[in-house]
C-alpha cells in the first residue's frame, strides 16, 4: 500500500492554504498522509533496494501459516454389529464411523486463504473373508467425499492373520477456499468384516495465508 | 530510516521552507523503514504477501490405470529418460499407452526458484498402487519387482524444456511375497511423496510439475505390470527472501 508521497509539498503558500498542511498530516481517504502510521505501513515502506529485510522475528506468530495434528496410539477395533449390515457393493455413508485420531477440527481464519492442506496417516487391517471388506472414506465438514476411497482388503491368509497385509494408508487434500469459520475433517471406516483394527498416526491441517 | 525530526524552536521562522524541512524528513524516514523500525511480532498477514505466490491446478483422478514393465523400465537412479522402454512414464489416466490425462500441473508463469521471490516450490503426491503382478501369474518367480515412482520438473535450462527427475523424491515399493503366491496379489498402498523443490534442484524457470512411474525388474521371470488408482498432486509456489 503506502508510499507516502504528500500532495501539497513543497510548500509555496502554506501561510495561506493551512488546508494542504492538515491534509499532508491527516488524511484518512487517502494513503498519502501521516495518516498511515494507524496500522497502514507495509513492506511497501521497507527500505529494501537499500537491503533491509522482513526477518522471522517481525512476524506475527501463525500470522501467515498455522496447522494442527492429532492422533491415538490405541488399538481402534471397529466391529461389524456397529456399521448396520454396511454393504461394500452399495455404499452408505450413512454408516461410516469417525475415526478418532483421524478426525479433526480446525478455525480458518480469514475466507481468503491461499490453501488449506489436509494429510492422514493410518494403520487398517481386518479378519474378512471373500465378500466381506473394510472401507474408509474421507469427509469434509460432515460430507462424504468422493476424493479419497481406500477398501482394506483381506488381511488374512489361509485362515490366519498373516502381517503381510497390515497396510499404512496415507493421503493429502488441498482445498483452496474454505469459508472463515469453523470446519472438520475425518476419515471414516465401515465394514462388514467381524473386525476392524486400525492405528491412527495423524489426522493434520495446515492453512497457508 | 529512523524518523530524525528536527523540532523549530521559540523565535525559529515558521514558513514553507520549514515546513517542507519537517514534513519532508518523516515522509522520507516512513518510506524508508529499516528493519530495527519494526518490532517484534509486529507484522500480520493484513502488512504482508501471501506465503503463497501460486497454487498450480490440482490434478486428481480415480479410475485404474495400469503400467507394463516393457513400456516404463526404471532407467536408474535420479535419470531423465522417459517412455517408451526404459524410462519414466507419466502417471496418467490411459496408463501405459499414454495419452490420458497426467498428473501434471502447470504453472501460470515459469516460475525461477531464487527470482520474483520464489523460494521453492512445495509438491504433494499421492499415489495409490493397488498391484504388482506378473503376467501371467508365476507364483513365488517375481522376487525383487519394484514400483518406482518420482516427481519431475519442466524447466528450460537453455536447450529447451526439459523433464527432469528430481532425485530425492524417488520411491520404491517391493512386490510383496505372500506366503509363496506373487500373482495378483492386491497391495493397496498408498504411496506419498513430500518435497520442497528448491533452487539446488533448479535454478532454471519450472513451468511444470509432474509425477511419473516406471518398474524395476532383476530379471524376474515373467512380464510385470502395476496398477494405479486414485492419484492427486499439488504444488505450490512459496514466497521467500524479499518482500
Amino acid at each position: 500500500m503506502p508510499t507516502i508521497n504528500l500532495p501539497g509539498t513543497p510548500y509555496t503558500d502554506v501561510l495561506s492554504n493551512a488546508d494542504t498542511v492538515a491534509t499532508d498530516i491527516y488524511d484518512p481517504t487517502g494513503d498519502n498522509s501521516f495518516e498511515v502510521l494507524n496500522g497502514k505501513l507495509d513492506r511497501d515502506n521497507i527500505d529494501i533496494a537499500g537491503g533491509e529485510r522482513i526477518r522471522r522475528a517481525h512476524l506475527q506468530r501463525r500470522a501467515l501459516n498455522d496447522g494442527r495434528l492429532v492422533g491415538a496410539t490405541a488399538n481402534l477395533d471397529f466391529f461389524e454389529e456397529v456399521f448396520d449390515n454396511f454393504d461394500p457393493a452399495a455404499i452408505d455413508t450413512r454408516l461410516f464411523r469417525p475415526i478418532p485420531g483421524a478426525s479433526i477440527e480446525f478455525y480458518v481464519k480469514d475466507g481468503n486463504q491461499s490453501a488449506v492442506m489436509l494429510t492422514w496417516h493410518l494403520f487398517a487391517a481386518n479378519d474378512a473373508t471373500d465378500g466381506e471388506r473394510s472401507m474408509m472414506l474421507l469427509f469434509l465438514d460432515d460430507a462424504a467425499t468422493t476424493i479419497w476411497r481406500r477398501q482394506v482388503p483381506v488381511s488374512v491368509h489361509g485362515g490366519t492373520r498373516d502381517f503381510f497385509y497390515d497396510r499404512t494408508w496415507c493421503g493429502h487434500r488441498t482445498i483452496t477456499s474454505l469459508a472463515q469459520g469453523w470446519h472438520s475433517a475425518s476419515i471414516r471406516v465401515a465394514s462388514n468384516a467381524p473386525q476392524t483394527r486400525i492405528r491412527c498416526r495423524s489426522m493434520a491441517h495446515h492453512w497457508l495465508w | 530510516m529512523p524518523v530524525d525530526l528536527t523540532l523549530q524552536a521559540e523565535g525559529d521562522t515558521f514558513d514553507a521552507a520549514s515546513l517542507n524541512d519537517s514534513l519532508g524528513d518523516v515522509e522520507t524516514g516512513l518510506n524508508a523503514l529499516t528493519e530495527q523500525d519494526i518490532d517484534e511480532g509486529a507484522l500480520s498477514r493484513q502488512h504482508l504477501p501471501s506465503l503463497v505466490i501460486e497454487v498450480a491446478p490440482l490434478v486428481e483422478f480415480v479410475a485404474t490405470h495400469v503400467y507394463t514393465e516393457a513400456d516404463c523400465t526404471w532407467p536408474g537412479f535420479n535419470n531423465n529418460a522417459v517412455a517408451p522402454g526404459v524410462g519414466w512414464r507419466e502417471i496418467n489416466t490411459t496408463g501405459s499407452p499414454g495419452g490420458g490425462t497426467d498428473l501434471e500441473t502447470t504453472f501460470a508463469v515459469a516460475r525461477t526458484i531464487g527470482s520474483d521471490n520464489v523460494g521453492g516450490i512445495l509438491v504433494l503426491a499421492d499415489i495409490h498402487l493397488q498391484t504388482i503382478r506378473d503376467t501371467p501369474p508365476v507364483p513365488g518367480a517375481a522376487f525383487g519387482v519394484y514400483a518406482c515412482f518420482a516427481i519431475q520438473i519442466e524447466h528450460d535450462t537453455g536447450g529447451g524444456a526439459a523433464w527432469e527427475t528430481i532425485g530425492k523424491t524417488e520411491r520404491y515399493v517391493d512386490m510383496r511375497n505372500v506366503q509363496g503366491d506373487l500373482s495378483d496379489e492386491f497391495l493397496h498402498i498408498d504411496v506419498p511423496i513430500r518435497t520442497l523443490i528448491k533452487a539446488a534442484d533448479s535454478t532454471s524457470p519450472i513451468t511444470k510439475v509432474r509425477a511419473v512411474t516406471a518398474i524395476y525388474d532383476p530379471g524376474a521371470a515373467g512380464v510385470h505390470e502395476t496398477s494405479l488408482r486414485h492419484c492427486n498432486l499439488t504444488a505450490l509456489v512459496l514466497h521467500a527472501g524479499a518482500p
